[in-house]
This record gives C-alpha cells, sequence and structure tokens, in this order.
C-alpha cells in the first residue's frame, strides 16, 4: 500500500512537473528554432541530473534517519501545501484553473512578439528553454530525493518518477503539444494531498512519535486532509 | 530558488515551522501536529483576494 501510494505521488508529480516544462520546450521550438529549444532543455536536464547526484544518494547516506524524517516531512510539507493550498483556491474558483495547453500558448505568443529568430544558433530561445525546464526539474528532483529518502520507498519512488517522465517525453514527441483536455487542476489537488500526507507521516515519525497502525495511517492521515480541504473548498467559495 | 522553497506566500512556511516546532514541544503527537497544519491551510487558503484572471501554473 504504501509503495502504491509513494509511486503513484512520485508519478503525478513528476508528469504534472514535466508537462509545464514540455509547454515552455514545444512553446519555442514551434516558434523558434527546434533544435535550440531541445539543446537549451537537454541542457537543463543535465543541470538536473548533477543536482540528483549531489542531492539524493549523499542525503540518503550521510543523515541519520530520525533528523532524515523530519528533514523529509518538512520538504514534502513546503511543496504538499502550496500544491494543496492552491488547490482549494481553484477548485474553490477563486484562482484561474491550471492549463499547460494555455501556458503553451500564452508561451507562443510571448516568443512571437520577440525579435525574429537569424542564422546561427538561436540564444534567446535556448535560454527560455532552458530556464523552463530546469526550474520545473530541480523541483522534480527535490520532490522525487524527498519520496526516496526512505530506502523502503526509494523503488516504488524511483518507478513512479521513471514511467511519468517516459510517459510525458513521449506525449511531447508524438503529439508536438500539451493535451487541451487534462484536468490538471484536480491532478495537482490529489498531488497535494498525497505529499502534504507523506510529509505530515514523517514529521511526525522524525519527532519520535510511532504512528498506530503503520504505514497503514498513512490512509487515516489522507483521508483526513481529504476531509479538511474539500470542507475549505466549501468556505471559500461561498 | 526562493518560489521553489517558500512558493507565493510566507505564511506557509512559517506556519509549518510554528506548526513543527509546537507538535515537538508538546511530545511530537502526529495528531496533533496534523491539527497544526490543517490550522495553518486554513490561515492560508482564507479568502482576502478578489478573484485571478489568467493562467497560474505551479
Amino acid at each position: 500500500m504504501a509503495f502504491a501510494l509513494t509511486a503513484l505521488g512520485a508519478a503525478l508529480a513528476v508528469a504534472l512537473e514535466l508537462l509545464e516544462a514540455l509547454a515552455i520546450v514545444l512553446a519555442v521550438a514551434v516558434t523558434r528554432r527546434a533544435s535550440s529549444a531541445f539543446a537549451g532543455a537537454a541542457a537543463a536536464v543535465l543541470v538536473c541530473v548533477g543536482v540528483g547526484v549531489l542531492l539524493g544518494p549523499p542525503l540518503a547516506d550521510k543523515v541519520a534517519i530520525q533528523p532524515l524524517r523530519l528533514i523529509v516531512g518538512i520538504a514534502l510539507l513546503l511543496f504538499g501545501m502550496e500544491w494543496l493550498r492552491k488547490g482549494v483556491l481553484r477548485l474553490s474558483g477563486r484562482r484561474a484553473r491550471s492549463s499547460s495547453y494555455e501556458e503553451f500558448e500564452e508561451e507562443r505568443e510571448a516568443l512571437e512578439r520577440e525579435e525574429p529568430v537569424g542564422e546561427g544558433f538561436d540564444w534567446p530561445g535556448a535560454t527560455v528553454a532552458f530556464k523552463g525546464v530546469l526550474l520545473e526539474g530541480v523541483e522534480v528532483i527535490l520532490i522525487v530525493a524527498a519520496l526516496a529518502a526512505q530506502p523502503s520507498r526509494r523503488t516504488a519512488a524511483y518507478v513512479g518518477a521513471s514511467v511519468a517522465a517516459v510517459a510525458v517525453v513521449a506525449l511531447g514527441a508524438f503529439v508536438h503539444r500539451p493535451l487541451r483536455g487534462l484536468p490538471e487542476t484536480e491532478l495537482k489537488y490529489v498531488v497535494g494531498l498525497m505529499l502534504t500526507t507523506f510529509g505530515t507521516f514523517f514529521c511526525a515519525e522524525g519527532l519520535g512519535y510511532e504512528w498506530p497502525l503503520g504505514d497503514a495511517a498513512l490512509l487515516v492521515v489522507l483521508g483526513v486532509w481529504l476531509a479538511w480541504s474539500q470542507a475549505l473548498v466549501r468556505v471559500v467559495a461561498r | 530558488m526562493k518560489k521553489l522553497v517558500f512558493g507565493e506566500t510566507w505564511v506557509l512556511p512559517i506556519g509549518i515551522g510554528v506548526a513543527v516546532g509546537a507538535a515537538a514541544l508538546l511530545g511530537g503527537s502526529g495528531f496533533v501536529l496534523l491539527i497544526l497544519l490543517g490550522g495553518v491551510l486554513g490561515v492560508c487558503v482564507w479568502p482576502r483576494n478578489p478573484r485571478k484572471d489568467g493562467v497560474n501554473k505551479l
């Protein structure tokens, strides 16, 4: 059960972040020069891999398990509660819904207003693609590293993240634009719920608390966050 | 990096820090932490601003 929750949480978080990065890269590729967009994206991926190598194994191997749980828990809460906060605001209608397709169109229109592409390498296009992939990529690295910090959940986090990464890259390769009808608002809300649940669970363990029911307590914590956030959606929507 | 760590509101990271600190002082109870964090989320989403337009990505 913990394996499935970890894998699903990692997969959804990675897929949604990479969809946003994909929207930026495709917008650059369509309006400017595809080779420069992919070069910028590839450079950002290399930087992200470097950050992952620096963060992942040393964090897991050199920090004692108790403080590590607390650090990981706080990191997951920072990401998860931010996603959850926005999810509540979006579902209650106080914030615009999330859409990678809309972002793709906005980015494309903004790029079309720029100077036309000259001869040689398109540095402005490559820079836009680099920044977009780097920002979303670092967030992916931090979330996956946090979920994979405990040895028992490492495989699940890597499997979920890998499947999502392959799926999004394949989508970009074959469709050439983000999917229009994807319920990104609801999916981001679910990711917020899952990351916040793991964050609460790990934080309490890091403080020395032993959850009754063990890993099954994850479902209880998830249920509490679901009920509370849905109550907030209704209150905020009034 | 600021956006990555703190998002759009400082209330959230400060609230998480206070909630974790308070839970630690109260013996590290998981359910106390859950209730405190729930309060932090409630404060963060409490309606203050008019509706926003445009696409808001994460």
